[in-house]
């Protein structure tokens, strides 16, 4: 899990997190650095290097900007992630 | 809904690309560490060498590009890290940026400030220190040895702290203060400032091996860097004259 073969400057990063939110949800911004669309739908999100497919992008994002769902692969959780694709 | 949590306390968040479910090549991981409540982490583009920083940014900005650096309210200011005589007169100096009046004790919690990263000294609990907005107090590895080499401004704080040594080859100078518990009920320290320092180039080499210091010249911006407004540079300045004997 060191060795990235891409850089930041060239495809979908991790670009801003608020994890002490106090009574708000915690939310993580994701940043497209190319031109062009990636299509993440189906991609996963985890804090866990033991289990990286632990949440779910639920949807697609049709453009740089809104706010898609990550969910849990097992239908009876209820958590849900929110990811802004900026 | 069930938010998605992250720690308080710091941890690592990981993005994995995907086909029906199978991982595939991509991956993006980043790690982050402590934080006070509604600050957030994010990108910072260092302007010296377009490389990056993952840090406390000084506002939230969702789907919009990320806010600047949060600087302060102490940052550190100054750093002499292998004097010419007495290895132990090293020294650095904080500052404190802001307006106000900064504790350096978190009453809540009953915990002190401390540096958590080059040398090891915690501030004092009993009798909390606070700085005046402008004030400057300078930590040394041993008073005697300082003041042997240097003056300093009639009423400035001189420190000597516990442990530890700068490094003379560069390292990660960091001031922390307390933030959030983790789940061993341990308090977890918050990045105030870091510095990671270099004696070999793009860093002035003046400070390893006897002088000037390094001097932090725009003591409001981001310090992590050596060229960013050239914060940081050979002193030559405040503390070639007020310092250096």
């Amino acid at each position: 899990m060191t060795n990235y073969p891409f850089t930041i400057d060239q495809t979908v990063v991790v670009n801003e997190v608020l994890a002490n939110s106090g009574a708000d949800p915690d939310w993580i911004e994701l940043h497209n650095r190319t031109s062009e669309p990636i299509n993440i739908g189906g991609w996963f999100l985890s804090d866990s290097s033991t289990d990286l497919a632990k949440y779910e992008s639920l949807s697609a994002p049709s453009s740089r900007e809104m706010v898609i769902s990550f969910s849990t692969r097992t239908p009876t959780s209820a958590r849900e992630a929110q990811i802004l694709i900026a | 809904m069930t938010s998605f949590g992250l720690s308080d306390d710091g941890e690592t968040v990981y993005l994995t690309s995907a086909v029906d479910d199978q991982l595939t090549e991509y991956r993006f991981k980043e790690d982050f560490g402590a934080s006070l409540e509604g600050q957030p982490f994010g990108y910072y583009r260092k302007p010296s060498t377009g490389g990056y920083n993952f840090i406390t940014l000084s506002a939230p900005t969702q789907a919009a590009a990320n806010a600047g650096p949060k600087v302060g309210p102490i940052v550190i200011s100054e750093i002499m890290y292998n004097p010419a005589g007495a290895g132990a007169a090293e020294y650095f100096e904080i500052l404190n940026i802001s307006d106000s009046n900064v504790t350096l004790f978190d009453a809540t919690q009953n915990k002190a400030w401390k540096f958590t990263g080059g040398i090891e000294y915690e501030f004092p609990a009993l009798s909390p220190l606070t700085m005046t907005p402008g004030q400057r107090v300078v930590l040394t590895r041993s008073i005697p040895d300082f003041n042997a080499s240097y003056t300093v401004p009639s009423g400035t704080l001189v420190i000597e702290w516990i442990t530890g040594k700068l490094s003379n080859g560069g390292e990660s100078l960091q001031l922390g203060q307390p933030g959030p518990v983790n789940a061993l009920n341990e308090t977890q320290f918050v990045r105030v400032d870091r510095v990671k320092y270099d004696n070999n180039s793009p860093w002035v080499s003046s400070p390893d091996g006897g002088g000037p210091s390094l001097s932090k010249i725009a003591e409001k911006e981001y310090g992590n860097d050596y060229i960013n407004g050239r914060p940081w540079q050979e002193s030559g300045r405040r503390f070639s004259r007020s310092f250096l004997r």
